[in-house]
């Protein structure tokens, strides 16, 4: 009876040391460590013989005390400190044995099952956002395209309709022989606000065919400095009613392979921004920097320049910014986002540096091959 | 995607080790490689996805893997699908609109939400509720979205009563409005229940479901 009594225990202790998923640690009344089963082992380290018990612990404020919690015998929750590095927590007991006694140590399994079924709740609800997220991102990206659509058709509806206005104001002004100066001026105010018009359907029209994906580069190679001169002069008249200089040294730069009408349209966008925003007798100067793989157009002028944190702003659509044109000329906030978007599309670089009160220079930067963009 | 059989078969058995050993960033690197190679996102969705789904199930009611471990791999697909959301809701709408759900006390959902986005790949709108939704909750949505159909999961055998319940709720409010039930737990039984209600009809597997909405 008492051997059959002491194999079961044997046969019991020989599988809670080596098979069972408890900490078990055999302490000497110093409180050392003199066995291990094999599961603290794994957790706490092969060495874990020999450690005095109390330095396995995370014990932040040093308010374990060894003694008091072998009198007690009162369960309680320790965390133990793990190789690699993440503690992990037992409800552990002490069992008094003879001198020595035994710590045991084991899950809370129904804590345990409390976060896994935490965890899993949540990642659910992190993918369902992430779903409705994706959702919603696909019907804006749909809305997107339904209105840049819609743009691209009313300016191209528009277009008609403005150019029989501008001719039919043209037709009047030469042959209205007999009109008083009055009605005179008053045509002549409603021919330039066609005007106006037709060029903001124009960005309009751009911008769409931009934002559809539909901006076609038609490269050829081009002499760029004469593109760039070709541009000054004509933009020389509109500045000189403003009695602005328009400086530009002739360089040549030699040729850049580019669309010539796109690369014109930007420098263009560059001049008549600047005369819009310069005032009366100042100078604007268009200067050209090269180098054998790249070429660079600046337009510098002397306006009121931007202030720093708006400067981002300017080549997104309709990113305006707080500093007006000198004499209350119109804009559509459209060109330089039509500039950015064909510049990089030549795997080009666009920007601008301007300080408040020193000027604005606006630049971009063009490889004199075709990039691959 | 020009994949032979084989080659799928391949992929599946790389990824069904992935999901079994946790291997998620493996997983991803497996997905990712597939839709890299244009497959067809019913191919993913049914050779891969919801193959390996089965299989763990099968698995874990075999005692050779933990319910941890189905955990697991339930929530890695959650988390891989994502990866196939901006092609799935990129393709052009038909215009029809459906709310997908599971039932109150339902708390396996990633079925339900594959419905929700085959229907999504057959250009539906569908708006997926989650897990464990109240009748309540599933009423006033559907009284919201307007929806053409109905789905919903049902995953737990014993929750049939509950199914019912809804259904009876949705004829109430709804009478004319479809509604599409399916989900592992009429496996053991309980389909013929739905005849019981006249706008219901009982969809045996997602390859079902999906021949009935593209006969809509």
């Amino acid at each position: 009876m008492v051997n059959s009594q002491i194999l079961r225990d044997t046969v019991l202790a020989a599988y809670l040391m080596d098979c069972s998923s408890l900490i078990i640690l055999r302490l000497d009344v110093q409180g050392t460590v003199r066995e291990a089963s094999s599961y603290a082992r794994s957790v706490l380290g092969e060495n874990v013989t020999g450690m005095f018990f109390t330095d396995l612990l995370v014990d932040f404020r040093k308010t374990f005390d060894l003694a008091q919690f072998r009198s007690e015998l009162a369960p309680r929750l320790l965390s133990f400190l793990t190789p690699g590095g993440m503690p992990q927590t037992f409800r552990v007991s002490y069992l008094p044995c003879g001198k020595d006694g035994f710590m045991v140590g084991e899950h809370n399994a129904e804590e345990f099952e409390q976060v896994q079924s935490s965890m899993l709740k949540l990642n659910q609800e992190m993918a369902n956002i992430s779903r409705e997220l994706q959702q919603a991102n696909a019907e804006y990206r749909r809305i997107n395209e339904q209105k840049n659509q819609f743009l691209g058709m009313a300016a191209h509806d528009l277009r008609n309709p403005i150019g029989s206005i501008i001719s039919y104001m043209a037709l009047l002004l030469e042959d209205g022989d007999g009109l008083s100066p009055d009605v005179v001026n008053i045509l002549k105010d409603v021919s330039s606000l066609a005007d106006f018009m037709l060029y903001l359907v124009n960005s309009l029209l751009d911008y769409s065919i931009i934002e559809q994906g539909r901006l076609v580069i038609e490269y050829n190679w081009t002499d760029f400095g004469l593109l760039a001169a070709h541009t000054v002069a004509v933009n020389r008249l509109m500045a000189q009613r403003k009695g602005i200089r328009l400086e530009c040294t002739p360089v040549d730069v030699g040729q850049v392979y580019c669309d010539i009408h796109k690369v014109k349209q930007v420098i263009n966008n560059f001049l008549s921004n600047a005369i819009k925003f310069s005032p009366r007798n100042s100078v604007i100067t268009l200067r050209l920097v090269y180098d054998p793989a790249h070429v660079r157009l600046e337009v510098a002028d002397q306006g009121p320049g931007i202030p720093q944190g708006e400067q981002e702003r300017l080549f997104k659509p309709f990113g305006r910014t707080s500093v007006k044109a000198s004499e209350g000329e119109e804009s559509t906030g459209l060109g330089l986002a039509i500039s950015r978007r064909i510049v990089e599309s030549h795997g080009g670089t666009i920007g601008v540096e301007s300080e408040l009160g020193q000027g604005s220079l606006f630049w971009f930067e063009l490889p004199r091959r075709k990039a691959d963009v | 995607m020009g994949e032979s059989q084989p080659d799928l078969e391949m992929f599946y058995q790389r990824y069904l080790y992935g999901l079994l050993d946790g291997d998620r960033a493996g997983c991803q690197r497996i997905v990712q490689e597939l839709l890299d190679r244009d497959i067809s996102l019913k191919d993913l969705y049914y050779h891969i996805l919801q193959r390996a789904l089965y299989d763990v199930g099968d698995l874990w009611e075999q005692n050779k893997i933990s319910v941890a471990r189905e955990h697991m791999a339930t929530a890695m697909t959650e988390h891989l699908l994502t990866m196939v959301y901006p092609r799935i809701f990129s393709i052009p709408r038909c215009g029809r609109r459906a709310v997908v759900s599971c039932i109150a006390n339902e708390f396996h959902q990633l079925g339900a939400k594959m419905v929700a986005d085959i229907l999504e790949l057959h250009g539906w709108d569908a708006f997926f509720l989650g897990s464990n939704t109240p009748v309540s909750d599933l009423v006033s949505m559907v009284r919201e979205k307007r929806p053409d159909l109905v789905c919903l999961s049902l995953s737990i055998q014993f929750n049939l009563p509950a199914l019912l319940t809804t259904l009876d709720h949705l004829g109430k409010a709804f009478p004319d409005l479809p509604v599409i039930v399916g989900g592992q737990a009429f496996r053991w039984g309980g389909s013929e229940r739905i005849a019981d209600y006249p706008a219901a009809r009982y969809a045996s597997s997602i390859y079902v479901l999906e021949e009935m909405v593209m006969a809509w």
